[in-house]
């Protein structure tokens, strides 16, 4: 009925975060629930408005009729009207929270006060409660509360309009203490004139005879009237549709103005006029009330629309990341593939560089710098297969030391490796790797014959769980070593192996009471607990 | 069927391996009979020369793969198959398998190990011209 203009922007008045980017596949309405109202329900509330006013002319005429004594009817019209507007107030201080009007505050004020007057209105109706007998106050009472009932509520929802149409806002750090104070205000105006209907009665005027209303009465009911009136002209001439709960304010204000009238054409209680005003005003309560209602139904049908469709999109996020990381695997197996092709084409240019040359000095220079590179394959390798950041190196070693033994000059040189388990990193592998190639190039060139060479590797953890790498070898006492220990080379080899150690933080001792001992110390990461 | 003949084929599509390759057969004083790049040239060479033995890349330039060609020279041919692969990865060596290979090696490989390959396959070479070859290196 009340059709709004979509605003797809208002996904984040939902407080869904996120999704702002996203165009939800639905019309959202706006951060408000309180907004314009259409052209369109602006007629239908006209034409609302002109039935009621049809409806009441056409009852005028047996309005004065007198029908049977219901007072066990204020209960159930108590009832409906304190439900209603107690709860239609509590939502209204809700959204002035929201909007921080002063007038989504005052109106919420105008139900507050009606709700709780209802109360005593109850309290004060003769018989209402008890048969022959009046709670609190007198019969005059139930009258006075009951105008002070309908004054504050038309004066209230006035404010409230003309505060609507001047549009102030409220600061918003205020409005906790506006509400507060609104609230407070109430209540005391409240106990303010049902104490004045109750204990000051006997001074005021007189606004029932019997059960006819009084002269003063009718004055009193003539102005709230025209309040009244005052309030749905406002609304209706120049609020118009700027806001769809004034607009049904209108609506309201007449249902209670025609209440009013019927009960001046009535004059008294329990006439046919007495009795439709007021139901009307019940109808009345209950108009923001439905209209809450509908929005709340409203809210939840597109709160889970929205649960959906972020659910949807988080499956589809879901399904494209898994495509992007599969995406990324295949390019990294690519470049894996790549890697070791290009290793192969390196292999491949020493070789053939290798059997061209016709000097040994020159082929096993070129056949030590292969087994080298070859280590960096290797590490490579283990490393991709691996999967983690640490890895298991004794692996790498067995196939390294095979590498170098069976590509070696002599197929008959004996190594011996017991390497332990033992989990390095990437960083790591490749010195170490490159440390353990050195020192066997070495032990394979001090051997007295190469096809004599006797090698034994150890891996392992100390106490400390440091990585303990041990080489010794079976080359002749210090005196008979072959080459020259002060050789180029052997000065270049040394440099290596000791960059080499410095590279891993590790401290290299070596013995050569027996052959050749070396032992290296490096820092290990501990092993993951299972 | 005919006899198959006493040669290599080569498959592979980076030259300079192939080229390595080469000389490493050649050093064990066996025949190249041809280098192809393409799983369709293996196939036209293996029919063409029969070779008792293929080196076969399993990543080849065009659409066709190693396996593809092996298939396809395995039911004309009947040649052995060494595959020669630089993927570990299982999905490889399970098209790998859909193959009789005779063996698997995984780049980057050094001679010892392709020789010992090659002779496993088909049997040791007497060492007759390639001595001034040492092929060890």
């Amino acid at each position: 009925m009340f059709a709004r203009e979509a605003k797809p922007k208002a996904v984040g008045a939902l407080g869904l975060p996120g999704i702002d980017s996203v165009a939800l596949p639905f019309h959202a309405p706006s951060a408000s629930i309180a907004e314009a109202a259409s052209g369109r329900a602006y007629a239908w509330i006209i034409a609302i408005i002109l039935l009621y006013g049809a409806a009441a002319i056409a009852v005028m005429p047996v309005a004065g009729a007198r029908g049977p004594d219901l007072p066990s009817i204020t209960p159930f019209f108590v009832a409906g009207v304190l439900a209603t507007e107690l709860s239609t107030s509590f939502l209204l201080f809700v959204m002035a929270r929201d909007q921080r009007t002063w007038s989504l505050l005052m109106l919420g004020c105008a139900y507050l006060f009606g709700s709780l007057m209802s109360i005593f209105h109850l309290l004060t109706f003769p018989n209402a409660v008890l048969p022959d007998f009046i709670v609190i106050g007198t019969d005059q009472s139930a009258r006075w509360i009951y105008n002070f009932w309908y004054a504050g509520n038309s004066i209230l929802a006035l404010i409230a309009i003309v505060l609507e149409i001047a549009g102030w806002r409220i600061r918003a750090e205020q409005i906790g203490r506006a509400i507060a104070l609104a609230v407070t205000g109430v209540v005391a105006g409240v106990l303010a004139t049902v104490t004045l209907s109750i204990v000051a009665v006997d001074h005021l005027p007189a606004l029932i005879r019997g059960s006819t209303w009084t002269p003063f009465d009718v004055f009193l009911i003539s102005f709230e009237l025209s309040v009244l009136i005052a309030g749905i002209a406002l609304v209706l001439l120049v609020l118009r549709r700027r806001n769809v709960i004034f607009l049904l304010l209108s609506l309201v204000l007449t249902a209670m103005a025609f209440s009013q009238i019927l009960s001046l054409e009535g004059p008294g209680r329990y006439t046919v006029g007495w009795s439709l005003g007021r139901l009307s005003w019940f109808l009345s309560a209950c108009v923001l009330f439905l209209f809450f209602m509908r929005q709340f139904a409203e809210q939840q049908n597109l709160l889970s629309r929205a649960r959906d469709f972020l659910e949807m999109r988080v499956d589809q996020r879901t399904a494209e990341l898994t495509e992007a990381v599969k995406q990324r695997d295949l390019l990294l197996r690519e470049l894996h593939h790549r890697v070791k092709n290009k290793m192969q084409i390196v292999d491949a240019l020493l070789a053939m560089q290798a059997r061209q040359s016709s000097e040994t000095e020159a082929r096993q220079t070129l056949h030590d710098l292969r087994s080298r590179i070859s280590v960096l394959a290797l590490a490579h390798q283990h490393f991709m297969e691996a999967d983690f950041e640490t890895f298991d190196v004794a692996p790498l070693l067995q196939e390294l030391t095979r590498t170098i033994l069976t590509n070696g000059a002599d197929g008959s040189a004996v190594l011996q490796l017991n390497a332990n388990p033992l989990m390095v990193t990437i960083d790591q592998a490749a010195p170490l790797g490159l440390l353990v190639t050195e020192l066997i190039i070495d032990s394979l060139e001090h051997s007295p014959a190469p096809a004599f060479a006797r090698i034994a590797l150890t891996l392992q953890r100390n106490e400390a769980h440091a990585g303990v790498l041990t080489l010794s070898d079976n080359r002749p006492a210090e005196g008979a070593r072959l080459p020259d220990p002060a050789s180029d080379k052997a000065r270049q080899r040394a440099r290596v192996v000791a960059g080499l150690v410095r590279q891993l933080d590790a401290t290299m001792t070596a013995d050569h009471a027996n052959g050749w001992t070396v032992e290296i110390i490096f820092p290990a990461p501990e092993e993951e607990s299972k | 069927m005919n006899p198959l003949n006493d040669c290599v084929l080569i498959v592979e599509d980076e030259y300079l391996i192939a080229e390595y390759f080469s000389e490493e057969i050649a050093a064990m004083g066996r025949t190249v009979c041809g280098v192809a790049d393409t799983a369709e040239k293996a196939i036209d060479l293996a029919c063409a020369h029969r070779p008792a033995l293929v080196l076969m890349d399993v990543r080849l330039k065009g659409q066709k793969d190693g396996v593809d060609a092996s298939i396809a020279i395995h039911n004309a041919v009947g040649s052995k198959v060494i595959f020669i692969t630089g993927s570990r990865e299982p999905a490889n060596l399970k098209r790998i398998a859909l193959d009789h290979a005779t063996a698997v090696l995984f780049k980057p490989l050094r001679g010892h190990d392709l020789r010992a390959a090659v002779v496993a396959a088909m049997g040791a070479q007497e060492l007759g011209k390639a001595t001034d070859l040492p092929a060890q290196v």
